[in-house]
């Protein structure tokens, strides 16, 4: 485990550097220096010499980028130019928001996802698994922010009053609140990765009651419910949670996107109200974070599978311990 | 005798043309809609920069798809957007494809060599972030504007193109290595290393060929993604910038009219991303079904 642990560290650090070397070198191929992109369009001299100390640029090439990559490491990255806060302190402030909302919406697709995956399963070729089978291309198909533009104008203009369409409220101040005014966002946020939750389950029940222990089981008698739950089910779950954690990490991205439309104060809407006022440090950091959490959610469901799933322990045990 | 010809000439369309499912036209038709939008619309509609009407009307005769909060036309806009944002997922596809594929050829014919286990790994590193979330990452990095560099200039569609393309690589790279690894076992390349056909010549004239099918089916199904992904891009401000219209941005300009009751600022654009999308997951999961018939 703590090998295994270690492994996926070891990877997780190397994209990071990788992503942060190719960003490094793309913006010191400009001619004009890397503090054009992070100053925008007609920057003032005090904000260009605010951002050439900030980024070290006096110093040579590689200390430059020594300093460009620790200081994504270090979590030290300077101070807003517009509210001239630490932007850690910003970020600190924001992060809760956007996983409380992708975790919460996350919860409650996924269980919504594999409960119509698996009754479209049980009534193969029925009116149910008809509705399943379409209805899920069409919610996979649906952009999460448009979406969240439609609930947005239908609550906010013709159905007023019943959820609020906009804004947010702490949990600590208004708890009931709090729930409510994430439940649009929630809604708009989860519904694709639920289709594709539904998708899977589906296919592999659908393959898993084929297999032969389910012609025996049919054969001694088994009542139709216990086949389902307790020997198809319990293998075709497995392929499905791989998916299920995949789409955890788009409720991350998702988020980002969703928190612009519904004017929910968390790390998406501190990218864009950033790069509106051109403070590039917050927005660096911003987006850097987004790539960040996706990264820890990700490793903390495969910590989770590892956990679950005995075959992968075993091929890894198998890759690793025999030479070691 | 007629009715025996009948019947090969019925096996041989049958063959050629496999039957598409409902599903499958549906597909077919939304994406095809989506085409002429993106082709033909431009052509026909008024210029999309121009103020051709009052703010905000709601769609007519005059202004089909309605006017947007500076008077210029909607259907104007939005077949101009569907034009960019079909240029920028087609670009970005080609651009991966021309990239992965070479990379994938060379893994592939050298399966499991050190050279299969360097190109893999580095690609499997970009992967851990998903394509929305790296281009987010890096475009949040190098900033919205106009970047230089060395001797480009790189506008702001250019850099989604290049972005885009770039997490497309590990995608279009895996699938070509995997048909070319199929492809080396088979008999003739054995036959044609034997009589001394030069490498390259294997690669290019006789692999290529067999693995490019495959290949592009996958491409085709990421310009779906690709489409999703300008438009998210665009709608937070790091993608197409305004004036310039593209799918995600005229929804973005969208957000601040919704509560005016300007239903179709929103609703019309999005509708269009949903159809193309639409289409292109029926047409995919078309392929899926006549791939597993056809084995």
């Amino acid at each position: 485990m703590v090998r295994y642990l270690v492994r996926r560290l070891l990877g997780l650090t190397g994209v990071l550097v990788l992503v942060l070397t190719l960003v490094f070198f793309m913006l010191h191929a400009s001619p004009g220096g890397p503090e054009n992109a992070y100053l925008g369009n007609n920057p003032t001299p005090e904000k260009r010499a605010a951002v050439m100390a900030q980024l070290g640029l006096d110093q040579p090439l590689l200390t430059q980028y020594w300093h460009f990559v620790g200081s994504m490491f270090t979590f030290d990255f300077g101070n807003s130019l517009t509210t001239n806060r630490p932007v850690s302190e910003m970020l600190m402030q924001r992060i809760p928001i956007t996983l409380e909302l992708g975790l919460t919406s996350f919860a409650l697709w996924t269980v919504v996802g594999l409960l119509a995956g698996a009754v479209a399963a049980a009534r193969q070729g029925g009116f149910v698994d008809g509705l399943v089978r379409v209805g899920s291309v069409v919610a996979l198909s649906v952009p999460s922010f448009w979406l969240g533009l439609v609930l947005v104008l239908t609550f906010g203009l013709y159905l007023t009053g019943i959820l609020p369409s906009s804004g947010w409220v702490s949990f600590s101040e208004d708890p009931l609140g709090n729930l409510k005014s994430m439940v649009l966002p929630g809604f708009a946020l989860g519904l694709a990765s639920a289709a594709v939750i539904a998708r899977t389950l589906r296919s592999s029940l659908i393959g898993e009651l084929r297999a032969d222990h389910v012609a025996f089981g049919r054969a001694m008698g088994l009542p139709e419910r216990t086949i389902l739950s307790r020997l198809a089910l319990r293998n075709a779950v497995i392929p499905t949670l791989t998916v299920v954690g995949m789409t955890l990490g788009s409720f991350i991205g998702g988020a980002v996107l969703i928190e612009n439309v519904f004017n929910v104060p968390g790390l998406g809407q501190l990218i864009v109200t950033s790069f509106m006022a051109q403070d590039y440090p917050v927005a660096i950091a911003s987006t850097y974070w987004t790539a960040g959490l996706f990264l820890i959610v990700t490793l903390i469901v495969d910590l989770l599978y590892f956990a679950i799933n005995p075959r992968i322990r075993a091929q890894f045990s198998a890759a690793t311990g025999g030479s070691r | 005798m007629s009715n025996a010809t009948a019947t090969v000439a019925t096996r041989r369309r049958t063959r050629r043309a496999p039957r598409l499912s409902p599903l499958g036209w549906t597909g077919l038709v939304f994406v095809l809609a989506f085409a002429l939008l993106a082709v033909v619309g431009p052509l026909i509609a008024v210029d999309p920069l121009a103020r051709t009407g009052g703010p905000l009307e709601a769609p007519s005769g005059a202004h089909w798809f309605g006017t947007d909060n500076l008077g210029r036309d909607l259907f104007a806009r939005t077949a101009d957007g569907a034009r960019l944002s079909l240029l920028v997922a087609i670009g970005s596809v080609l651009a991966g494809l021309l990239v992965a594929v070479p990379l994938g050829l060379l893994a592939g014919y050298h399966g499991g060599r050190w050279i299969d286990d360097a190109i893999m790994r580095t690609l499997e590193a970009l992967q851990a972030l998903p394509v929305f979330i790296l281009a987010l990452f890096i475009l949040g990095m190098l900033g919205n504007g106009e970047s230089q560099w060395g001797p480009v200039t790189v506008g702001p569609a250019a850099k989604v193109v290049l972005l885009l393309a770039l997490s497309f690589l590990p995608y279009f790279a895996r699938v070509a290595r995997a048909a070319t690894l199929v492809e080396v076992q088979e008999e003739y390349v054995n036959c044609l290393r034997v009589v001394g056909v030069p490498r390259w010549r294997i690669v290019t004239v006789e692999l290529l060929p067999n693995v490019l099918p495959p290949v592009l089916v996958q491409a085709f199904l990421w310009v779906g993604i690709a489409i999703f992904s300008e438009s998210a891009l665009s709608f937070l401000g790091l993608g197409i910038q305004p004036p310039d219209p593209s799918l995600g941005n005229i929804l973005s300009g969208a957000t601040s009219y919704l509560m005016l009751g300007a239903w179709w600022f929103s609703i019309i654009p999005g509708l269009v991303i949903l159809l193309v999308t639409i289409g292109i997951n029926l047409l995919g999961d078309e392929v899926d079904r006549l791939l597993g018939n056809g084995r």
